[in-house]
């Protein structure tokens, strides 16, 4: 993945989420993982296409999620009704959304696909023939993990 | 009578000393006190600061560590004989790992210090007041230069013993070590001495290799395979020599000494721009007059010294070509540096002057090249999504991968090269390949791809 686009995907993620839980955020060391890859629980996928062709993924356990949910609709969810998912989902949309308007103002040009939301246990996601930059967030409520695989059109 | 023959032995000590090193050990340091291991014993040495906390465990189990796929229990000599525990700043602990029968065991030591080879005759038997071991755990003890070192029985120390037949066990032990050294005499005597001299050197010199291959993997995760293997022989003898006239030990005792010896593996102006007479000779290999496309592919760039210097070669051969260049390395501080790099550009030799442009923060490059080299944060062990190219530049990355990685780094670098491009690969570095063949000009060795259909 190219340099340039790393910094958008992870100051965005920072601002974003810094702005909408109030809480303390660390970033952790970031990292390659190559094609297949298990999914902590509940997985948010934006697609990417444009100059570029990949997708974003917003990977955190349903624990990560019910909390981050609950912070964000200012009350306690009690389990991950429509409610929870069109909150996370959009979470999503606003860190992907950010980033790629950073990478614009770079002179990249992305376009976004709406959000898909994928829930279960013990998940794997494959991409055929990209490695993933993985951008892991420690929060108060759990892990989160920003999994980014970008690779350039031919 | 007798006193004849003791004084012979007197005289001929020094000579003998130097001649019948049959017995090897591993010497460390536990509470101030020098002890040794047999060298048959031991596996390898390490240096390592996370295990994994086994609950239930006796107090001296420190816990279970992964040595590349094999889980080995780790002891604490320290805790297991009460010594007072030294802890070491950096939290990396001396680990000797002991090959006992199947069973793998590493043990915590103080200090590894070297390996001392000496005759078996001058092994004596423990004397009770020399340690606070007990006494049925030490094989035999020995003196060196100016330390008494105590030889510990591995087996006995970690083989599975009960409080009652302790005293029977001691009693066979004591008659199995008196044989043990007995035989081990009687072998030495039927060589002739100036034979046994030549192999036990060479031992030596094995156990000196394979614990620098070990320390190197260890420390800076190099991998001594088939590409370096006749670097790393000329520079384990250079290594020998240069350690040996500056009274240091051989074997690699930090990273700062794993820098050292790896130092010498680097090929020329690796992490600079390349100076203009370098260039030159480089430039030879390179194509000329291409019109079309032209595609590199550089693997391990770091900050992208070396990728701009070629860029920049390649664009002044090949003006009418369109240039495009793919370059990683999968450190994210170099590479993240490397679309921006500030350099010097009043020291920029004259084949990189027009690609020099002023900034506020100093002399970087031009648009011109900058635009046409893509730095990606990329493991090319990882899926390389690249399209075929003309030349592969990928010097001194390999030794970092494992032999399997090495296999498959190298037919994915025959997939992406063109039939005719060419391949550069560090000066140490040396690769069999159906269909690259090495060729040379001026001095520097690169790769050529030829169809073999």
């Amino acid at each position: 993945m190219r340099v340039e686009y790393i910094n958008p995907f992870v100051e965005s993620a920072f601002n974003v989420l810094k702005e909408v839980l109030n809480t303390d955020i660390k970033r952790g060391e970031l990292y390659l993982k190559s094609t297949s890859q298990p999914v902590l629980g509940v997985a948010t996928i934006i697609g990417l296409a444009g100059d570029v062709e990949g997708r974003v993924l917003l990977d955190m356990s349903m624990e990560t999620a019910m909390g981050i949910a609950s912070e964000m609709n200012m009350e306690k969810l009690e389990k991950f009704d429509e409610l929870g998912k069109a909150t996370i989902t959009e979470l999503a949309n606003m860190i992907t959304g950010q980033a790629i308007t950073k990478l614009h103002e770079l002179g990249f040009k992305f376009d976004l696909t709406p959000p898909s939301m994928l829930t279960g246990n013990d998940m794997v996601i494959s991409d055929s023939g990209v490695e993933a930059l993985i951008v892991p967030i420690e929060l108060s409520y759990g892990k989160l993990e920003i999994n980014v695989a970008i690779k350039e059109k031919d | 009578m007798s006193t004849d023959i003791w004084e012979l032995k007197e005289s001929t000590e020094a000579r003998e000393a130097a001649e019948n090193n049959d017995f090897k050990m591993v010497t460390f340091s536990l509470g101030g006190k020098d002890y040794g291991i047999d060298i048959m014993k031991v596996k390898e040495i390490l240096k390592v600061n996370k295990f994994t906390y086994v609950p239930n465990s006796e107090k001296y189990v420190r816990g279970v560590y992964n040595l590349r796929g094999d889980i080995i229990s780790i002891i604490d000599f320290r805790k297991m004989f009460g010594v007072a525990e030294a802890r070491k700043s950096d939290g990396l602990e001396d680990i000797i790992v002991l090959n006992l029968d199947d069973k793998r065991i590493g043990v915590i030591v103080d200090n590894i210090n070297k390996v001392i080879a000496l005759p078996s005759e001058t092994i004596k038997e423990p004397h009770p007041i020399f340690s606070n071991i007990n006494i049925k755990y030490i094989m035999g003890i020995v003196e060196k230069g100016s330390s008494i070192y105590l030889i510990l029985d591995v087996e006995r120390i970690l083989g599975a013993d009960t409080e009652e037949d302790e005293e029977e066990e001691r009693r066979i032990d004591r008659s199995y070590n008196e044989e043990y050294l007995r035989k081990e005499t009687s072998v030495t005597k039927e060589h002739d001495s100036y034979e046994t001299t030549e192999t036990s050197d060479r031992e030596i010199r094995d156990i000196n290799k394979k614990f620098i291959t070990d320390t190197l993997l260890t420390f800076k995760k190099f991998n001594i395979t088939d590409i370096n293997t006749k670097w790393f022989n000329r520079r384990f003898e250079e290594w020998v020599d240069y350690r040996h006239n500056s009274g240091d030990n051989i074997q690699l005792t930090s990273e700062e000494d794993a820098d050292l010896f790896i130092s010498a593996y680097y090929s020329s102006y690796r992490d600079k721009i390349f100076p203009q007479d370098y260039a030159e000779k480089i430039e030879k290999i390179l194509p000329e007059g291409k019109k079309g496309n032209l595609s590199v592919w550089s693997i391990g760039c770091g900050k992208g010294e070396n990728t701009y210097s070629l860029t920049a070669l390649l664009k002044n051969r090949n003006p009418d070509a369109v240039i495009k260049v793919w370059a990683n390395d999968k450190e994210l501080i170099s590479i993240s540096n490397a679309p921006n790099i500030i350099i010097d550009g009043s020291a920029a030799p004259p084949y990189m002057k027009k690609y020099i442009t002023e900034a506020r923060e100093g002399s970087s490059f031009s648009s011109e090249l900058k635009d046409i080299i893509y730095f990606e944060y990329h493991d090319v062990k990882n899926h390389n999504p690249y399209p075929q190219v003309d030349i592969i530049f990928c010097r001194d990355i390999f030794s970092f991968y494992d032999y399997n990685e090495q296999l498959q780094i190298l037919s994915d670098i025959y997939e992406k090269l063109k039939n005719g491009g060419i391949l550069i690969i560090g000066e140490n570095e040396e690769i069999v390949f159906d269909g690259l063949v090495p060729e040379e000009i001026n001095g520097i060795r690169f790769y050529k791809k030829l169809n073999v259909d």
